[in-house]
């Protein structure tokens, strides 16, 4: 799951919980409120019907009625007393003296009444207030009122002048007894309650943990510098096309951790990303993976080309003091100014991956730079857009022709495969680009088989020519390639003849009697074999005692060295071709790109030639129309 | 668990201290405001209010009327007896009973409890005649009469 989803949902599960429990709470309290209010509502009508049923018996005035006479204060306490049930602690009433002091009138209490004209203090400014407004008024009684919940005081008036103060004491035993009447509710709340709160203790504690562990994660441990989870983190929020992106890679760092010690070369590590960030700038962020290193920084003024040099400037080129030795590094880098289109984390790692590969293949100790023109090294290589471009059989062959050299009349055409690309049918993308992403898949099968498809099309078309396309030494060996290949040998007998497989090697052969059985087998119906880029790599001279073989196609850097007229060049692909007349095979010299090189090729007598000197790479209608 | 039983022993013990050690202090703030001592003797039938005042260094119980500042009388029993044996001008009585208040005017005043309300009072008179003069704290509980 990507850490942001997982962030979100944590947020949201912490939130709902304490929403839960707020929701839970406020619903207890709101049904006791309304259980209390009911109360106090009911209480209302009963002050009401006291002083309804006082007045029906008090013709004038209260006080002058009641005082000294037994009778009629016993009457009027008992109303009282009639409405002191239980939820009740006290029903009385009082009057003010002239001197402000609160006085009994009425006093429901049957056992033990108060005296008429007994002093009280109620402990309330309400009373006042209840008193010179004539307003009911409700009063919250807490500890330093006995057995008392909530006191209802309503004036009693007298043309419009309050006389005297009806007091009814809801008593705390009844809140008791309604909050026990709602005690199911609020246990099953609060046990609910007692139950988030642990949950969320534990989602606490749980995201507390998870935090930890992914900043375990991200961070590396030897150093200030990140892991490549917290990359992809980063990259989850933030835009990548927005960054320049450096791999780096400290040369030879195993030889410093045998002959300095691990802790040394932790040591030196920890300098080189401090380093890093001085070059970069505080926003700058550092991964360590292994011994390389991947730098991003937002994109600046100074561009990537300036970034890069002073980058490696810095990082390679001044020394670094670690306990007192001044150590002198170098460093192989590749960097990316990311493309605004079809960028992402793992596109940009495998092209300065790749980049990084062809530095260290130069000989290290220097850097390449992918600007942002560079789209589509990008672009296409990802295997979703060539899976794509195969599936909608957007493959064309382009057909090269090769000449004798003397009259320079086509003897041969080289298919070489091109994608086109999906929003500009114009624009033909090189295999080279995208080869290494596929070899070894099912796409490179396919796209194998698409061109043989196209070759043998052609070569039925136009029974007249020949063509020669590659094939890949590792191809020889795939069972899957091996099949689709004899099968189309089968099918196309006829025209089989007339087609030369110029084997491509990028590893060296081992089993050469293994090979020798491909290529008897590649030439069972008439079919060539010729062997590409000979004279370099290792395409060498073991071939020739190994191997039956066609031809030779010298390779095409030393013919590019005839253009600068070195004699030396000369004499080798002269001692190439002279090694192939005494096995009698074929010569094609490649890349003869002007006439140049043709006269000396011709000079040579080589007896075939490519390059664009004599054509170039075009649909095979174009050359036989 | 020992420190929880221990904790559950402790708070009744500790809300009752408490309860006590409030009760002494509002009884020494009335007392001293009557008798404007520092350090109260107190004169009272009533063991639990002995105990209660035992533990306070500002007031002091004494055996004896005579002796006393303030004579506390919570009950009628023994109090005609009280009263006339106790031959010193000096001394104050004062009730927990609004009813001894009512009764005997030699009482200046009460501290009791009616309708769930706490209840002060003093008599303005019997203050008065003693030349007692309240802090004005005190004098919205005097009353003129009862």
């Amino acid at each position: 799951m990507r850490e942001s989803i997982v962030d979100k949902f944590i947020g949201f599960l912490l939130i709902s919980l304490i929403v839960f429990a707020i929701f839970l709470q406020i619903t207890t309290t709101e049904n006791t409120k309304k259980l209390k209010n009911e109360e106090i509502l009911k209480t209302e009508q009963y002050a009401q019907k006291i002083v309804r049923l006082i007045e029906l018996r008090v013709s004038s005035n209260l006080e002058k009625t009641v005082k000294g006479n037994d009778f009629v204060q016993k009457e009027l306490n008992e109303i009282l007393e009639a409405f002191l049930t239980k939820q009740y602690s006290y029903i009385f009433m009082l009057s003010k003296d002239a001197k402000g002091h609160y006085r009994f009138v009425l006093d429901g209490d049957k056992e033990n009444p108060e005296e008429y004209g007994s002093v009280f203090f109620p402990k309330s400014k309400l009373f006042d207030k209840v008193y010179s407004e004539g307003k009911m008024s409700i009063i919250e009684q807490h500890d330093d009122v006995e057995g008392v919940w909530v006191s209802l005081v309503y004036p009693y008036m007298e043309e419009g002048k309050t006389e005297a103060l009806l007091v009814l004491d809801l008593s705390r035993e009844y809140a008791t007894y309604l909050n026990n009447f709602n005690s199911p509710l609020v246990t099953v709340v609060r046990i609910m309650q007692v139950f988030l709160f642990l949950a969320l203790l534990f989602l606490i504690m749980i995201t507390y943990r998870y935090y930890q562990t992914r900043k375990i994660l991200t961070k590396d441990s030897l150093s200030t510098a990140y892991t490549k989870y917290y990359l992809a983190d980063f990259f989850n929020k933030n835009d990548i096309a927005q960054y320049y992106f450096f791999l780096v890679d400290i040369d030879e760092f195993k030889e410093f951790n045998k002959k300095y010690g691990n802790d040394f070369g932790n040591k030196l590590i920890q300098s080189f990303i401090s380093r890093f960030q001085e070059v970069l700038g505080g926003k700058a962020k550092v991964v360590r993976v292994g011994t390389e290193f991947i730098a991003f920084v937002p994109k600046t003024e100074a561009g990537i080309h300036d970034l890069s040099e002073k980058l490696f400037q810095t990082m390679g080129k001044k020394y670094y003091l670690i306990e007192d030795e001044k150590i002198h590094i170098s460093i192989s880098m590749s960097a990316i100014d990311t493309p605004e289109e079809s960028s992402t984390l793992p596109k940009i790692l495998r092209v300065l991956d790749e980049e990084l590969l062809k530095v260290k293949s130069q000989g290290k100790n220097t850097f390449r730079v992918l600007g942002a023109d560079n789209g589509d090294a990008l672009k296409y290589n990802d295997i979703d857009y060539i899976r794509l471009a195969l599936e909608e059989e957007r493959l064309l062959c382009l057909y090269q022709p090769i000449c004798e050299t003397q009259s320079k009349e086509i003897v041969k055409y080289e298919a070489l495969a091109r994608l086109v690309d999906k929003n500009d049918s114009s624009k033909l993308i090189s295999p080279f680009q995208f080869m290494q992403l596929i070899k070894g898949t099912s796409q490179y099968i396919k796209m194998s088989k698409l061109v043989l498809s196209d070759v043998f099309y052609t070569l039925s078309k136009y029974p007249k020519i020949e063509i020669s396309m590659n094939l890949d030494l590792d191809d020889l060996f795939n069972k899957d390639m091996m099949k689709l290949i004899n099968n189309y040998l089968v099918d196309n007998k006829e025209n089989a003849a007339r087609l030369t497989f110029e084997i491509i090697e990028e590893n060296e052969i081992t089993d050469y009697e293994r090979v020798s059985e491909i290529f008897h087998s590649l030439k069972k119906y008439g079919s060539k074999v010729a062997i590409d880029d000979f004279g370099s790599g290792y395409a060498n001279y073991q071939y020739l005692i190994a191997l039956d073989i066609d031809i030779l196609k010298i390779d095409g850097s030393l013919i590019r060295e005839l253009k600068n007229d070195d004699k030396r060049a000369y004499l080798v692909v002269e001692s190439i071709k002279n090694l192939a007349d005494i096995f009698n095979y074929e010569v094609v010299a490649e890349f003869v790109s002007d006439k140049f090189i043709y006269e000396q090729i011709k000079d040579l007598g080589i007896g075939y030639s490519q390059g664009y000197y004599l054509g170039e790479p075009r649909p095979i209608n174009e050359y036989l129309s | 668990m020992i420190k929880i039983f221990l904790i559950i022993c402790i708070i009744p013990w500790q809300l009752w201290a408490w309860d006590k050690e409030s009760t002494v202090k509002i009884y020494h703030h009335l007392f001293h405001a009557i008798s404007k001592k520092e350090v109260i003797k107190i004169y009272t039938r009533d063991k639990e209010y002995r105990d209660a005042f035992d533990t306070s260094k500002r007031m002091q119980v004494v055996h004896s009327p005579d002796k006393a500042d303030v004579i506390l009388i919570c009950s009628d029993k023994g109090i005609e007896k009280l009263m006339n044996t106790s031959k010193s001008n000096d001394v104050n009585f004062f009730t927990t009973s609004y009813k001894l208040l009512k009764q005997y005017p030699k009482i200046i005043g009460a501290f009791y409890w009616k309708k769930g309300r706490s209840q002060l009072l003093f008599v303005k008179g019997r203050l008065e005649k003693r030349n007692i003069r309240l802090p004005q704290e005190y004098q919205k509980f005097v009353v003129e009469s009862l």
